[in-house]
């Protein structure tokens, strides 16, 4: 009988996997992981080195969802797929987009030289907000009320899991503004390729322009390249920078032309197992650019 | 090996469902819930947000007032959820503060942020000690 009790008491004492939450983007799954803990199991759709701007969940990612009480996804308009996504899934699962709430910010036309896709076209919702750090704050509280929502047992256990991340947050997001702060305010100028840092320059002061897309035979006109070529000698903007999933062909040229210099690559879609890390890549490599 | 036609039509057929096509083509069931849009955020007269205090030393008490309605904090509260209304023709709202500190605390800093869905974060920083009150007007109105 002792034996029975100590097996039963064992069986209650082990942490219970109370939530099923799919993931499609993994910026988000990590997230989820931060907030839900060992309570929740991330079934993982959107995985760190897809390409955000194209995948599509197929007939077997579907299948996966299906234990998923909540299908989270980043929102603003990046998984242009969620309307088909959503007839396909069951009434009792919810599909939330983490980026709904979070403030939106166009691309511009005073940002923007060429636009590669709808996702970057001059007027449309910039999908990139992860960029800003205080945002990911908002995104681990919208995650903590959704999994609250569908598990309100677990309440206690994401509210603290979710304090702690969101002062990990707030501490990177002071980190990034004392970087920043090394560069010289009117070296604040970051050129890259897609138009992916708007919300970056905007929560950290920089000035944008953002030259090419995604496409790898993304061509951009002469008249457009001699203007950035300018702006970048008349600025006198030290470097460049290329992107880990963007073609550096016309970011070199640039760089050729203005006596600029081709920085290291920064990360621009999230497409990576830590947000800290891509933070801290991306603002090193700025500042070590910029500062020259 | 002979090859049966009925297998040769099989095999292509079956080589891509396991691949697995893209979504369009799934059988249709009861569709999940979805959030309202962005655009329904806008319009809505009533904006729910975060009410974030940070605070350098510990208080006693932290009362916010909008209006009519009032929060208030306890020393170990650092977040609330509130409603407030808001209309996107006056794009403001005006907070009133009330901060206690305990007696034997030096001249302080607390930060209140408010962070409204659709909104960007506002904040403001309260510098006192013992008792203090201050009305703070949040505007979303500038080009940012
Ligand atoms: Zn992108």
């Amino acid at each position: 009988m002792k034996t029975l009790l100590f097996f039963l008491s064992t069986l209650i004492a082990l942490p219970a996997l109370a939530l099923d939450v799919a993931s499609l983007h993994p910026l988000i799954t990590e997230t989820i992981r931060d907030v839900g803990g060992e309570r929740v199991k991330v079934i993982e759709i959107g995985r760190a080195g897809m390409n955000v701007h194209q995948f599509e969940p197929r007939t077997g990612d579907v299948r996966k969802m299906a234990k998923a009480k909540i299908v989270i996804a980043s929102g603003k308009g990046l998984e242009s797929y969620l309307k088909d996504l959503k007839d396909s899934l069951r009434k009792d699962q919810t599909i939330v987009e983490v980026g709904r709430t979070i403030p939106s910010q166009k691309v511009s036309k005073k940002d923007q030289i060429y636009a590669c896709c709808p996702h970057h076209a001059v007027g449309g919702i910039d999908p990139h907000w992860w960029h800003n750090v205080r945002h990911m704050e908002r995104a681990v509280r919208i995650i903590q009320k959704e999994l609250t929502k569908a598990d309100p047992a677990g309440k206690a256990i994401y509210a603290a899991n979710a304090k702690a991340a969101r002062a990990r947050l707030v501490q990177l997001d002071r980190w990034v503004k004392g970087q920043v702060a090394t560069i010289p305010k009117k070296k604040r100028h970051l050129i890259t390729a897609h138009a992916a840092f708007g919300y970056f320059c905007k929560a950290y002061g920089f000035d944008a322009t953002f030259v090419q897309g995604l496409s790898a035979d993304g061509e951009i006109s002469a008249a457009q390249l001699a203007k950035s070529i300018e702006q970048i000698r008349s600025e006198a903007i030290p470097t460049v920078f290329p992107e880990s999933t963007a073609n550096p062909k016309t970011l070199r040229q640039i760089a050729k032309h203005s006596g600029a210099s081709v920085g290291k690559p920064l990360i621009a879609d999230g497409s990576v197992k830590s947000y800290q890390k891509m933070i801290q890549s991306n603002v090193t490599n700025i500042v070590a650019g910029l500062r020259k | 090996m002979t090859s049966s036609p009925v297998l040769a039509t099989l095999l292509p057929l079956v080589s891509l469902a396991l691949l697995g096509w893209p979504l369009a083509g799934v059988i249709r069931q009861e569709p999940a819930q979805q959030q309202a849009t962005e655009e329904s955020l806008e319009d809505s007269p009533i904006r729910s947000a975060d009410l974030i205090i940070r605070s350098a030393h510990p208080f006693t008490s932290v009362k916010v007032t909008i209006g009519e309605t009032s929060w208030t904090f306890d020393p170990e509260e650092d977040l609330k959820e509130i409603l407030f209304p808001y209309s996107a023709d006056q794009s403001s709202v005006t907070l009133h503060i009330e901060v206690q500190w305990p007696g034997s605390t030096p001249e302080t800093a607390l930060l209140l942020e408010l962070q409204p869905e659709g909104l960007e974060n506002r904040s403001h920083t309260i510098w006192g000690e013992i008792e203090i009150a201050e009305e703070v007007t949040f505007d979303w109105n500038s080009s940012e």
